[in-house]
């Protein structure tokens, strides 16, 4: 059986350093040197959880909560909406551990998950109240972002939550498969299937190839 | 050897994968506020106390409720054994419980007699010591005293001017219909809700209600009531007269026919004995039957009694509406 391993993403120079100080003594306010843990390890640390362990459930915190923003982010479009409902993923997430079993997948594809319902109820939310589609709105002058939250917005969820993992995240075929739920062929299938949307709509004239 | 039915999956090329990190690169500079990661630590931390705080208290309140369900559920399934069996596997702890009600261990009814499971209408008895202070839901208790509270109940039924089924309420306020389970004195669902004189008990029925406890006075103010509203039982016993011989399996209470003509036949013995008098006889199936010891003999008294529709009229039973 093959061991998928998550790691997080590798830092990037235009991310910004982690705080510090924190307001909060029970969570530490430096990103902590967690690697990200093992299917081994994945079961002690469920059980860390389960206890509702503040150590435990700060060190998960600290390594999901990037992806589960960055996840709700690529969804909704707007940084403020993203930054409530990755509270309310964590929170959720707190309720419901003692009903979350460790099934093989990480603990992230369950954050993942969550995440996932939680954008789609905004969107019908926001169906129900303007009876429009939300599009993604970007909040400064950011051209790129705007570009790519656009992009996203031409595909369907189940592919824009591939996309998003495989070129936001950088996670392998495998990881992604492993926190969607989907076959490796599924996965292999949808992003092949988002890139070629994604060719035939942005292009030459975005420079698509060129980039 | 290559499966003709699996569809191979195209794979990307790799310009297209490295045209689409490029493009999707700038989503992943995007990071939550500083204030925002606060709010989300302390809502976190918040949430984690505050499920610490409240799990103690959760346990103490199931463990109450298992002891509580420890407690009850061997004494369902023990009540529920001697009724199949017909053992009395129960007899010394109902014999504790008359004893600490007053009742003489003779007057304890047979646990095979009547449905041990308890109706909601024994559990109001209060003669039960533990069971009293236990709510309707706790049929074990009540049938572990159920039947001594058949017996009293049964008794009382013969000397409160009221039914079987009225004694119960007679205690706690609160009627139903039926009568106890177990009380062998009055078969019939209505003769046990409107009883009054409703014979003596017999040897075979567990209840040993005082013959002398029907009052013949009261039994004639009744019966006149009945001859002047020309009235008789109703399903439910409550029709005037009824006392007398009507509802199914009343002339086996063996108490002298009513001056109406109705109620049972006037035989050359008249005074039938007590222990034939008393023979419960099961009309009908109802809740709580206490003569379903001897099924099918009300039977033949339903067609009698639902004949009766006035004075004079000599059949058996009472008039019906």
């Amino acid at each position: 059986m093959t061991r998928i391993q998550i790691v997080s993403p590798p830092a990037k120079a235009s991310r910004k350093a982690p705080p510090e100080e924190s307001s909060l003594a029970i969570l530490p306010a430096t990103r902590p040197a967690v690697a990200a843990p093992e299917y081994a390890a994945g079961v002690s640390e469920t059980a860390l959880l389960k206890r509702r362990d503040q150590a435990a459930w700060a060190a998960m915190f600290e390594r999901e909560h990037p992806l589960v923003f960055r996840s709700v982010f690529a969804q909704v479009g707007d940084r403020t909406t993203a930054e409530d409902i990755t509270a309310q993923v964590f929170l959720e997430a707190i309720e419901g551990i003692g009903r979350y079993r460790h099934r093989g997948r990480p603990i992230t594809a369950w954050l993942h998950s969550i995440a996932r319902h939680r954008s789609t109820d905004w969107f019908r939310k926001k169906w129900r109240e303007t009876g429009e589609i939300v599009e993604p709105v970007v909040d400064g002058p950011e051209q790129g972002l705007e570009v790519a939250l656009a992009a996203l917005s031409m595909l369907t969820s189940e592919q824009r939550e591939v996309v998003h993992l495989r070129f936001v995240e950088d996670l392998s075929i495998e990881e992604v498969a492993a926190i969607t739920g989907r076959s490796m062929g599924a996965v292999k299938a949808m992003q092949h299937r988002a890139l070629a949307r994604l060719r035939t709509i942005l292009g030459e004239e975005t420079g698509w190839r060129t980039r | 050897m290559k499966n003709p039915f699996a569809s191979e999956v195209p794979a990307s090329s790799p310009e297209d994968e490295a045209a689409a990190a490029g493009l999707f690169s700038p989503i992943g500079e995007v990071a939550p506020s500083d204030d925002a990661l606060a709010r989300i630590r302390g809502t976190m931390a918040n949430a984690l106390s505050a499920t610490l705080a409240a799990r103690p208290a959760n346990t103490t309140m199931r463990r109450v409720a298992f002891t509580s369900a420890a407690v009850t559920a061997p004494l369902m399934a023990v009540s529920a054994v001697g009724a199949i069996t017909g053992n009395e596997p129960l007899a010394g702890p109902i014999d504790f419980v008359s004893n600490a009600v007053g009742l003489t261990s003779a007057e304890t009814p047979a646990a095979g007699a009547g449905t041990p499971v308890a109706s909601p209408s024994a559990d109001a008895s209060p003669p039960a010591p533990a069971s009293a202070s236990a709510s309707a839901s706790t049929t074990p208790e009540a049938a572990v005293s159920g039947q001594s509270r058949g017996a009293t109940a049964a008794e009382d039924a013969h000397t409160n001017e009221k039914g079987c089924d009225d004694v119960n309420p007679a205690v706690q306020g609160t009627p139903t219909p039926g009568g106890p389970v177990d009380c062998e004195t009055g078969n019939s669902a209505e003769h046990r809700q409107n009883g009054k004189e409703h014979g003596k008990p017999t040897s075979t029925a567990t209840a040993t209600a005082d013959p002398s406890a029907s009052p013949p006075a009261e039994d004639e103010q009744d019966e006149d009531e009945a001859a002047e509203n020309d009235k008789g039982s109703v399903s439910r016993g409550l029709g005037l007269g009824h006392e007398k011989g009507n509802g199914l399996g009343h002339e086996k209470h063996g108490h002298e026919p009513n001056e109406n003509g109705n109620g049972p036949p006037r035989t050359a013995t008249a005074e039938p004995s007590p222990a034939a008098a008393g023979t419960p006889v099961p009309s009908r199936s109802g809740p709580g039957a206490g003569g379903n010891a001897n099924p099918g003999q009300g039977n033949g008294n339903a067609g009698q009694g639902g004949s009766n529709s006035g004075p004079g009229n000599s059949s058996k039973g009472g008039p019906k509406k």
